[in-house]
Parts: C-alpha cells; sequence; structure tokens
C-alpha cells in the first residue's frame, strides 16, 4: 500500500465537564489510504468526533490531544488555523447527515454551488454558473436548470443530499468524510447516492471515511471497516469479513439485527461489557 | 362490548386529504384480533397517516374505519380512545420533559378516571423492565431506549386491545432495538395486544409482523403474509424492488456480497 492519506495515532478528544474531562474518543489509531475506511458503531461511540477531530471542527471547550495527526505530508495539530482552512473543503470534503440542516435555507441552490468555484477556484460568476450547472449534472439530477433556481426547501432529501455531495466534490478533494450520509433517506434512495459516491470515490481516486451506525450498509459499501466502541476502536477488519467479527461486542450488534433471511422468534440482546471499555482494538483482522 | 368478530379492525377505502394533497388514497385492510399488521412504505408514502386517522389525529375524507363493529369517525366519545392507543417514533419528543415519569403515566388513568392508579403505575414500570425507581425521574435521566419503554407503558395504561406503532425503534440504536422488539413480542403475549406497526426497515417488519401492507404514493400496493414478503410474492415491481434492495443489504454482511450499488444503479 502507498502511504496512507490519513494517519491518526493516539487521537483523544475530551470535553470538560463538572469533576473533571469526559474523553469521547479516547487514544485511537488508524490510517486511512484511497480507499473506503467504514467506521460504524453506536450513538456516542465516538464515530463523529473522530471525523470533526479531523477537520478541526471540535470546538472549545473539547480539547483534540494525538501523538500524531496527519493529512497527507501536512502536520495537522502544528497546522496554523490558515492552513486548515485551506485544507477545509478544498483537499478534505465532508458531507453530513441531513442535507437540511447543511444547506443555507434562505439563499438558492445554484449559487451555493457557484460560491465553491468562486471561493476555492477564483472563477467568475458566470463561468462558476456552468461549472455548478455541469456538477449537478454529474450527481444525476435530471433537471438541473429547476434545481440550480430552487431553495432547499424546495427539493427532496434525496436531492438534497446529490446537492451536498456535488457541493463537497466540486473543489476535487482528495479525502471525503461522510458522516452518516444517507441515514435520512429512504432505502431505495439510499441506493442511488451510495452508488453516486461510490462512482465518484472510484473515478477520482479519493479516500474515503464512512461513518455509519448501519453494519449492513458498511459491510455492502467499505473495503475495510473499523468499530468504535465507547470511545475506542474494537476491531478493525475488511468489510467482507464482518459476518465472522472476532469482538464479542460486534458479534451482539450483529446478532441483534432482524433478518429477512433468517426468522427467529427473539432477538439475541447482550449486557455491555466493562471490559470494551478497557481493552480495546485486540482484533485487527486487515491482514 | 365486543361482537366477537374476528377482525379487530377494519378500514375499508379509506381517504385522507390534507388540503388538496390526497395523503391516502383508498386503502383498505382489516387487522385480525391477535395479530401484527405491518405497514412499510417510503416517507411520504402515507403510512404514519393512517395510524392517525385511526387514532383520530387526522380527518377521514372518505371511506370507512370499524373497531369491534362500531364505525370511528369525526366525533368520538372519549372511552373508544381507550381501546387503541398510539406509540410515537422520537422517545426524545414524545414525553413531556418537566413531567416525571409517575405523572407522564398517570395522566391517561386520571383522565378516565380509572382506579388504583398508584398499582397500575408501578406495575406497568415492571412489565417494561424498568423498575419502580424510575418513578420519579424526569425523561432527560432515561436514554432513549428507556424512553420508548415509557413510551410503550403509558400506551398501555388504559389496557388498550389495538396499539398503534409508528416507527417505534428508527430513532434507536440495534442493540436497543432488540431489546424493544423482544419487549414488544412479549407483551403482546401476556396480554393478548394486537399491533398495527409501521415502519421503512423492512427487516423489522419482516421480524414482528403477520401480515404485511405494502404502501407507495398513498395507495396500498401490496398485501402479502411475512412468507410472500420473504419469498418476494408481489403483484407489484414497486415492492419487488423494495425488499430486494433489503436482502441484497443482508446478503453483503452474511457473506455472499454482490456489487449491489454499482449493478443495479451503475
Amino acid at each position: 500500500m502507498n502511504s496512507p492519506l490519513v494517519k491518526v495515532d493516539g487521537l483523544t478528544v475530551g470535553f470538560p465537564k463538572k469533576g473533571g474531562v469526559i474523553n469521547v474518543v479516547r487514544n485511537i489509531s488508524f490510517s486511512i489510504g484511497r480507499e473506503k475506511v467504514g467506521i460504524v458503531g453506536e450513538s456516542g461511540s465516538g464515530k463523529t468526533m473522530t471525523g470533526r477531530a479531523l477537520l478541526g471542527l471540535i470546538r472549545p471547550p473539547g480539547v483534540v490531544t494525538a501523538r500524531e495527526l496527519r493529512f497527507g505530508d501536512i502536520d495537522l495539530q502544528n497546522a496554523s488555523e490558515k492552513v486548515r482552512r485551506s485544507l477545509r473543503g478544498n483537499r478534505i470534503g465532508m458531507i453530513m447527515q441531513d442535507p437540511k440542516f447543511s444547506l443555507n435555507p434562505v439563499m438558492r441552490i445554484g449559487h451555493q454551488l457557484a460560491e465553491i468555484y468562486i471561493v476555492h477556484r477564483n472563477a467568475s460568476r458566470a463561468a462558476a454558473r456552468i461549472k455548478a450547472l455541469e456538477m449537478l449534472e454529474k450527481v444525476k439530477i435530471r433537471d438541473p436548470e429547476r434545481v440550480f433556481d430552487a431553495y432547499p426547501h424546495q427539493i427532496s432529501g434525496g436531492m438534497g443530499q446529490r446537492v451536498m455531495i456535488a457541493m463537497m466534490l466540486a473543489p476535487k478533494p482528495d479525502f471525503l468524510i461522510a458522516d452518516e450520509p444517507t441515514s435520512a433517506l429512504d432505502m431505495t434512495v439510499q441506493l442511488e447516492v451510495l452508488s453516486l459516491i461510490d462512482q465518484l470515490v472510484q473515478e477520482r481516486q479519493m479516500g474515503l471515511m464512512f461513518i455509519s451506525h448501519d453494519l449492513n450498509q458498511v459491510a455492502a459499501f467499505c473495503d475495510r471497516v473499523i468499530v468504535m466502541y465507547a470511545g475506542q476502536i474494537v476491531e478493525t477488519c475488511k468489510a467482507t469479513e464482518l459476518g465472522n467479527a472476532k469482538h464479542s461486542y460486534t458479534q451482539g450488534l450483529l446478532a441483534a439485527m432482524p433478518r429477512l433471511t433468517k426468522p427467529t422468534d427473539t432477538l439475541p440482546t447482550f449486557e455491555r461489557q466493562e471490559s470494551w471499555k478497557m481493552e480495546p482494538g485486540r482484533y485487527d483482522c486487515t491482514n | 362490548m365486543t361482537a366477537q368478530t374476528e377482525n379487530i379492525l377494519e378500514v375499508d377505502n379509506l381517504t385522507v386529504y390534507f388540503g388538496e394533497f390526497a395523503a391516502v388514497k383508498n386503502a383498505s385492510f382489516s387487522v385480525r384480533r391477535g395479530e401484527t399488521f405491518g405497514i412499510v412504505g417510503e416517507s411520504g408514502s402515507g403510512k404514519s397517516t393512517i395510524l392517525k386517522a385511526i387514532s383520530g389525529l387526522a380527518d377521514i375524507a372518505g371511506g370507512r374505519i370499524t373497531m369491534g363493529g362500531k364505525e370511528l369517525n369525526g366525533a368520538r366519545p372519549k372511552a373508544s380512545y381507550q381501546d387503541v392507543q398510539l406509540v410515537f417514533q422520537d422517545p426524545y419528543s414524545s414525553l413531556h420533559p418537566r413531567h416525571t415519569i409517575d405523572r407522564a403515566l398517570s395522566e391517561p388513568a386520571k383522565i378516565h378516571r380509572l382506579s388504583d392508579v398508584e398499582s397500575r403505575v408501578s406495575g406497568l414500570l415492571n412489565d417494561v423492565g424498568l423498575g419502580s425507581m424510575f418513578r420519579y425521574r424526569y425523561p432527560n435521566q432515561l436514554s432513549g431506549g428507556q424512553r420508548q419503554r415509557i413510551a410503550i407503558a403509558r400506551s398501555l395504561v388504559l389496557e388498550p386491545s389495538l396499539i398503534l406503532l409508528d416507527e417505534p425503534t428508527s430513532a434507536l440504536d440495534v442493540s436497543v432495538q432488540a431489546e424493544i422488539l423482544n419487549l414488544l413480542k412479549r407483551l403482546k403475549k401476556t396480554r393478548g395486544l394486537s399491533y398495527i406497526l409501521v415502519s421503512h426497515d423492512i427487516s423489522v417488519i419482516s421480524h414482528m409482523c403477520d401480515r404485511i401492507a405494502v404502501m407507495n404514493n398513498g395507495e396500498i400496493v401490496d398485501q402479502v403474509t411475512v412468507e410472500q414478503l420473504r419469498n418476494l410474492e408481489f403483484s407489484s415491481e414497486y415492492s419487488r424492488q423494495l425488499v430486494r434492495s433489503s436482502i441484497e443489504y443482508e446478503q453483503a454482511i452474511t457473506g455472499s456480497r454482490e456489487t449491489l450499488v454499482s449493478n443495479e444503479y451503475g
């Protein structure tokens, strides 16, 4: 494997609370190359915070510490805010969960998209418009002219997420962080959005960090999977091997899902074991 | 007071309008006593609206809903609300943030002037697996799963025969979802309940339901048994697509991974 795009070593994210600091991400290490890596875990496991820490989006009083936090050859910890800002959007894109909250509600879609070319590429307004329309077409929006002039509330959730993808991919980043990009969408629309992300990631040879709570989706879509629990990585494996997970937490999650193809009367549930919090990452089956 | 009919609820040609928009068009189905009837569909297909019409939260523009031989229409006697209860999707917004659990659970009993509110409430808390120490807590002191247990307990206070479940586990993690689904199954058995379960998650529907209606654009496009659902025996192409995509997702994890993403939409 060539040198990783993102290298994280000993990342910890903490928030001060009454009587001490609560670490929501605890000493995790991983690296991601030009591949699709899924990060799965339940709510509160720290997966979103991991993504945000990479982009430098943890606001004070949150504290981010790491032995190493690297994007390409840039040391993110010691980078100035100016350098970090030049990375965001430009080289690292992020797609958030709900397009309704990520798009500016009082600005036409087209203007929000065109702004990217004006800001990142110093394009003229006319050129930006043409580029924006091209991008809408690229994310398979059938009627780009209409969507260009629409406000976010006038388009559907699936279309909104396509617009978000168009926005993120417009500056041609090397790395994309997708945080639950399809959770707000219907099943059939989910598949369309996923296939679109997949196609664009392949085409441009990007790295993808795909944050999700849905094990089925991650298994179907990613190359590798990182499983998080209580702020730590408990298991890393190939996506195709997720069904044979070794850690009892991952196994518990897999067993707890109802299945169309395997009907049962009661679903197995599990007790959370204290040891899961103490001993992270014993299982790495990627090799 | 119930005529011994096999069906606990009958919906006949139900139509619901929101302004000009027909949210439900001529929907007909019946729910048998003791069964779980599922409704699946994408957002905006009208599945929650059907539940609203049954529970009296949406006006019925056409058709009829009968329960135990009596028609449910606009003006309903208080007692008719006792027989059918609703559990909502989001446990974070369906409990009053400034009311204790005790108050949330005793309120329906007080409104309907039931006796022994005390013992009902503590009995129900035990029944949903929480115990009486939760009684004087506020919703913000509970997790999402615990809140959903409270919402389920609240729906049981009036001892209804039919419970309408509107995406009861969509806001929960899979491990918590499993606990809630098990709880619902157990309560149904011990209390002889009937359910209508609305969900967009076909695996959840197939796990819980005996018969299923598939909705699209306000219409019921298919009505099948759970076996037919698993075997993709549908009359509409829409339903087949919908269920097949769920099965493909599952197969990705259970081994035979196929490039589902690229082959159908590539």
